[in-house]
């Protein structure tokens, strides 16, 4: 069975927690790395931060009200990492169980990169690797530059 | 307390508000922005008992005629709303010599925002004068001045509507976090363009949030950048 949209956030986080914006970029490069090709996946525009999907948002908002994620306190909230619940977790772990080990390996792999990257480096890597999804971006320029 | 903001683009208008209501020592959340009709928005910052008696009015003004046709009822019926609150006011009497000081016991001030096709800004003042906002941004209510102040070096530059979406949240969210006029979240966005009226739902807001979180971001790390390389 493949993976819900709400799947691939809960294997995302199963790895380490995650901004919003980090969490964005990783559920971009996993579908931009295998090949844009995944079924039932979210859909990326170039936006004026670079490659981003609406969708992203309402299945967050989703797995919030379903207490299957959390945001720590943060001074500003929507920059708080989300985290995973029990409840969660344990639906994680289904999914990594059953997703194609290829895959999960992608997940794991990107989410760590994206985790571990400043702003900037995010930035330019996404938009080096993703120049197509750059086009509208306010800080394509300084970010290139 | 409130802030409202009006920034015309090249595509169309855009209307923000910050998202508190305050009511005596109560704090809730709330929508500050309104349909007027298919194509215009308003807003008002002051008095909570003016704005609704005004809301109540233009209520029944005629339904999608424009703006410039409704210029002065709406200005009529803020005079009027006003001068019924002063007549109910038992402290009317002792401002009667001091236009001013009578005007601040109710204080108001309005906003209409238009696209059809053509972007129309209306402010409407407490005393009831309607004057057009022309080529530039508008703000109303506490920490209008900041908010100016914020958008000052943006002046004159060309902005699409999603772009001037961006500078709205930013300003508001920056106003907001400042903290000393009583605003607070959530921040609510309407667009206005050739496709009618939209009030952005949370996702749109999440996004444009993003945005100038990204802004921020970017700016912080390229000044570390640039100190790190003078280092």
């Amino acid at each position: 069975m493949m993976p819900s949209k709400s799947d691939w956030i809960l294997l995302a986080l199963r790895k380490t927690p995650l901004d919003r914006i980090r969490l964005m970029k990783t559920l971009f490069l996993v579908w931009y790395r295998s090949g844009q090709n995944i079924p039932q996946y979210f859909e990326f525009e170039p936006y004026l931060y670079g490659p981003c999907s609406l969708e992203v948002y309402s299945v967050l908002e989703d797995l919030s009200k379903l207490r299957l994620i959390v945001q720590a306190p943060h001074p500003v909230q929507q920059w708080a990492n989300y985290y995973l619940t029990e409840r969660g977790r344990a639906i994680a772990e289904d999914v990594a169980k059953n997703i194609e080990p290829k895959m999960r390996k992608l997940v794991e792999q990107v989410a760590l990169e994206v985790s571990q990257l400043g702003f900037y480096e995010l930035l330019r890597k996404v938009y080096s690797e993703a120049p197509e999804f750059a086009v509208n971006s306010l800080v394509r320029e300084v970010i290139q530059r | 307390m409130t802030l409202i903001l009006v920034i015309p683009a090249r595509d169309g208008i855009v209307m923000a508000s910050d998202g508190q209501i305050t009511s005596g020592m109560v704090r809730t959340t709330g929508e500050k922005i309104q349909l007027l009709n298919e194509r215009c928005v308003w807003a008002a910052s002051g008095e909570l008992a003016l704005i609704q008696r005004v809301e109540e009015r233009i209520g029944m003004l005629p339904p999608n005629e424009p703006l410039v046709n409704l210029r002065d009822q709406i200005a009529q019926i803020v005079k009027q709303s006003v001068t019924e609150l002063l007549n109910l006011d038992f402290r009317t009497p002792f401002f009667q010599k001091s236009p001013n000081d009578l005007l601040r016991l109710h204080p108001g001030d309005f906003v209409f925002a238009e696209f059809s096709p053509n972007p129309g800004i209306l402010h409407i003042t407490v005393n009831g004068t309607p004057e057009w906002i022309k080529d530039r941004s508008f703000a109303s209510g506490n920490g209008d001045l900041f908010a100016y102040a914020l958008l000052q070096k943006y002046k004159g530059i060309d902005l699409d509507i999603e772009r001037a979406s961006v500078l709205a949240y930013k300003v508001i969210e920056e106003a907001i976090e400042v903290g000393a006029y009583g605003l607070g979240p959530p921040v609510h966005i309407w667009q206005l363009n050739e496709n009618g009226v939209r009030q952005l739902n949370e996702s749109q807001i999440a996004r444009i949030s993003d945005t100038a979180n990204m802004l921020r971001q970017a700016e912080i790390e390229l000044f570390m950048k640039s100190m790190s390389k003078e280092g």
